[in-house]
C-alpha cells in the first residue's frame, strides 16, 4: 500500500483524492491544510487523519509520498521538508512562484533520497500528447507555427489565485500549462514578449515565443470573471508540410441533457477509461514503488517556470525577455 | 493465467489489428493463424510476425480463436472450432443468413464452447457512459432513437471482398446494421420488433447497396432509425461514424463514439481526423481474453449476433415486398 499525504483542500486536492479513491494499493492517509481540512476529508478521504500544520503530519504519519496540491508560492516550505525526510513528491504546477525558490527546491531534491515530480498534466491529455507524437513523426514537417488557446472562467475562487505576489497571474498560473506542452513538443524558446490585460475581475495575456528552431508560438490565456463562459481549450501547431488542429468545443463524444440531473460531484470529468489526472497520479505512484525516475522532471518544471517568467517580466518591462536572463 | 489464442482466416481487414494485440497482450499466448486460403495465410504470418498453422494444428493448440474470415464462412470456422472445443470470437455479422447465425449458436452451446462476436461499440467509453446515463433514468422512457454509422465506400477494397456478395452476403445493410442496432439493444434492453428498409445504391460498378436507411420500431414501442449507409466521399476526413441520439420522456442523450480527433492536413494528402479517445478493440480483445480464462459469456454474446442478423434479414426482406417487416422473439 502506498501511504500518500495530501496537501491542501481546493479543487486540485479534490480532483486527486477522487482518483485516489478509485486506484488500487494507494491511500490518502493524512490530510494537511492550515484552514482545517476536516470537512474536505470527510467528504473525499474519510479514512484520513487531518492536521493544520503539513510538518507535523510528516513525523506523525508513516507516509511514503506526498502530494502538494497548495498555492503555488507554498511550494518551497511544504516540500523542503518532506524531501529532508526521504519522502517522494508530487506537486502542483507552476513548481514555484520564484525562479530562486525553485532552484533551492531543486538542489533539494538532488540531496534527497525522495523523488519529485511536478504536475504538468497537460502531458497526459491524450489530445496533446497525440498531437506531439504526429508533429515527431512529421505529420508538419519542420514546426513553423503555434497557436494556443486556455480560456478558464471563473466565478469565486481563492483570493490567492488574484494575488501577483502569490499566483503569478494567468501568465503563471494558466499560460504555463501550454508553455509546457510547447517546450515539450517545439524544444526552448529562445525569448518570450507577452502583453498583459487586467480590467474588473478579468486577466486576459497575450504572449510571443520565438523558439531556437525558429518556430513561433501564440500563446492566449484568459481568467474571465465570467462564470457563463465555458472552459475552453484550442491548439494549432503549423510547419512547412502540414498543419494540426484541436478545439475542445469540436468535441463532443457524449451529451447528456436531462431534467432529472443533479451536478456532478468531479469537476472535472473526461470520456475516458482513465482520465488525464489518473494517469498523472498512476505515473506518479509507480514512481513512488520502483523508486524510477519520474517521466516529468524538476529540471522541467523549473524551465516551464522560467518561460512564464519571462512572460512576465516581458509584459512588465516591454520588451522581449529570454528564459535565461531570469535570475529571481 | 495465461490463454492461447489464433486466428481463423486473414480475409478480414481487421485481422492485423487482432494480430498485433495478441501479440503484445500479456496474458496471451498468440499461437499463430491459419487460413482456408494457404498462400493469403503464410503471407500475413509473415507481415504479423507469427507462425501459420493447419488449421487442425492451430485449432489442438488454442483455447480460443478469433474468426476474421468472410462473412458467408463464418459457420464453418466457427464450426472447426467448436469440434475442438476451441472457444470463438467471430466478426460481424454472425451469419449472412438466419439459418447459418441459429446452426452456429447451436453448435456453440452443444460444444460447450463461448461464443462473442466482434463488436466494439459496448467498449466505446462514449457509449458506456450513454448506457450509465439510460440506466440511471436521466432520459425518463425512451421514445425516440437516431443512429448513424456510414462509412467510406473506399474502405470495402480494402478486403477485395467486402462488396462481393459471394463473400459478403450482402451490402451495406449486411455491414453497417449490426453495430448501431447492438448499441440501442446493449443501452436500452430492448429488442427491434419491425423493420422497414429503403435500400439504394448509389455508387456505380456496385452490385450491392450502398444506401442504407432502416425505419424500425423497438418492443417498447419507441420508433428509431438507422442510416447505414456506404455514403461518405472518399475525400470526407474521416473513415465514417458511429452515432446514437436517444430522446425521453425527461431528456436526451446524444454519443458520437469517434468525436475525439485531431483535424490534420497534409501536404498532398489533403485534411483527415486523426483519433486520440480510447481505442474499443483493446476493450473488446480484453473481455473475449477473460471470457476464455473463465469460461464465460462474452459481453456480446452469439444470441446477441443471432438477433442482429434477424434485423438484416427482416431489412432485405422489407426492401423486397415494399413494406414493413415483424421480428417475433
Amino acid at each position: 500500500m502506498v501511504r500518500i499525504g495530501l496537501l491542501g483542500r481546493g479543487f486540485m486536492a479534490t480532483v486527486h483524492a477522487l482518483r485516489y479513491a478509485e486506484m488500487d494499493g494507494v491511500c490518502v492517509v493524512a490530510v494537511a491544510s492550515p484552514s482545517e481540512p476536516t470537512r474536505f476529508a470527510a467528504e473525499y478521504a474519510p479514512d484520513a487523519a487531518v492536521y493544520d500544520a503539513s510538518v507535523e503530519m510528516y513525523d506523525k504519519e508513516s507516509l511514503d509520498a506526498v502530494d502538494v496540491c497548495t498555492p503555488t508560492h507554498t511550494h518551497r516550505e511544504l516540500v523542503e521538508p518532506a524531501l529532508e525526510r526521504g519522502l517522494d513528491v508530487l506537486c502542483e504546477k507552476p513548481v514555484e512562484r520564484t525562479l530562486s525558490d525553485a532552484r533551492s527546491m531543486a538542489d533539494a531534491v538532488a540531496e534527497s533520497a525522495g523523488t519529485f515530480m511536478p504536475g504538468h498534466t497537460l502531458r497526459f491529455f491524450p489530445e496533446y500528447a497525440k498531437a506531439r507524437e504526429r508533429v515527431h513523426k512529421g505529420d508538419i514537417g519542420s514546426p513553423g507555427t503555434a497557436r494556443t488557446l486556455r480560456q478558464s472562467p471563473f466565478d469565486e475562487r481563492s483570493d490567492w489565485f488574484a494575488d501577483d505576489e502569490k499566483s503569478g497571474g494567468v501568465l503563471l498560473d494558466l499560460a504555463i500549462h501550454d508553455f509546457d506542452f510547447l517546450r515539450w513538443t517545439f524544444g526552448e524558446p529562445e525569448r518570450v514578449f507577452a502583453r498583459r490585460k487586467r480590467w474588473d475581475d478579468h486577466e486576459y495575456a497575450l504572449a510571443t515565443l520565438r523558439f531556437e528552431n525558429g518556430a513561433v508560438a501564440h500563446v492566449d490565456a484568459r481568467w474571465p470573471n465570467r462564470p457563463d463562459l465555458s472552459f475552453h481549450t484550442r491548439f494549432e501547431l503549423g510547419g512547412e508540410q502540414g498543419l494540426i488542429e484541436f478545439d475542445s468545443e469540436d468535441v463532443s463524444p457524449i451529451e447528456v441533457s436531462s431534467k432529472r440531473s443533479e451536478p456532478a460531484r468531479d469537476p472535472i470529468d473526461e470520456p475516458l477509461e482513465k482520465d488525464p489526472y489518473r494517469l498523472e497520479l498512476e505515473a506518479f505512484v509507480e514512481c513512488v514503488r520502483s523508486g524510477r525516475e519520474p517521466p516529468i522532471t524538476i529540471g522541467d518544471g523549473i524551465e516551464s517556470l522560467r518561460t512564464a517568467l519571462a512572460a512576465i517580466e516581458s509584459a512588465e518591462t516591454g520588451r522581449p525577455v529570454a528564459p535565461e536572463e531570469v535570475s529571481a | 493465467m495465461s490463454v492461447s489464442l489464433g486466428i481463423l482466416s486473414t480475409a478480414h481487414v481487421h485481422t492485423g489489428g487482432f494480430a498485433s494485440r495478441l501479440a503484445a497482450h500479456e496474458n496471451v499466448e498468440f499461437v499463430g493463424i491459419t487460413d482456408e486460403d494457404e498462400k493469403r495465410g503464410q503471407e500475413a504470418a509473415e507481415e504479423y510476425d507469427t507462425a501459420f498453422l493447419e488449421p487442425g494444428d492451430l485449432l489442438e493448440s488454442a483455447d480460443g480463436a478469433i474468426v476474421c474470415s468472410t462473412n458467408t464462412i463464418h459457420r464453418e470456422w466457427v464450426e472447426r472450432a467448436a469440434e475442438y472445443g476451441v472457444h470463438v470470437l467471430c466478426e460481424k455479422p454472425l451469419a449472412t443468413t438466419v439459418e447459418d447465425a441459429r446452426a452456429i449458436v447451436a453448435i456453440c452451446e452443444e460444444a460447450g464452447v463461448q461464443l462473442g462476436v466482434c463488436m466494439p461499440l459496448p467498449f466505446s467509453i462514449p457509449a458506456k457512459r450513454a448506457k450509465a446515463a439510460y440506466e440511471a433514468g436521466e432520459i425518463g422512457d425512451l421514445r425516440v432513437a437516431v443512429g448513424t454509422n456510414r462509412a467510406w465506400l473506399r474502405d470495402r477494397h480494402l478486403t477485395g471482398w467486402s462488396a462481393d456478395p459471394e463473400h459478403s452476403g450482402g451490402g451495406a445493410v449486411m455491414d453497417h446494421t449490426v453495430h448501431i442496432v447492438n448499441l440501442v439493444r446493449w443501452i436500452t434492453g430492448e429488442e427491434i420488433s419491425e423493420v422497414y428498409a429503403e435500400l439504394s445504391t448509389m455508387h456505380d460498378g456496385l452490385y450491392v447497396e450502398d444506401v442504407n436507411v432502416l425505419s424500425m420500431t423497438l418492443t417498447g414501442e419507441s420508433i428509431f432509425t438507422l442510416d447505414g449507409s456506404w455514403d461518405r466521399p472518399d475525400d470526407w476526413d474521416y473513415w465514417g461514424d458511429a452515432t446514437l441520439n436517444l430522446v425521453g420522456t425527461d431528456g436526451e442523450i446524444r454519443v458520437d463514439c469517434f468525436d475525439q480527433t485531431l483535424t490534420r492536413t497534409r501536404e498532398g494528402e489533403g485534411i483527415d481526423r486523426v483519433y486520440w479517445g480510447e481505442i474499443p478493440d483493446d476493450g473488446l480483445l480484453e473481455d473475449f481474453v477473460e471470457a476464455v480464462e473463465t469460461d464465460r459469456k462474452p459481453l456480446v454474446s452469439g444470441e446477441d449476433g443471432l438477433r442482429e442478423v434477424r434485423v438484416i434479414a427482416a431489412a432485405y426482406e422489407s426492401d423486397e415486398r415494399g413494406e414493413p417487416v415483424e421480428i417475433e422473439y
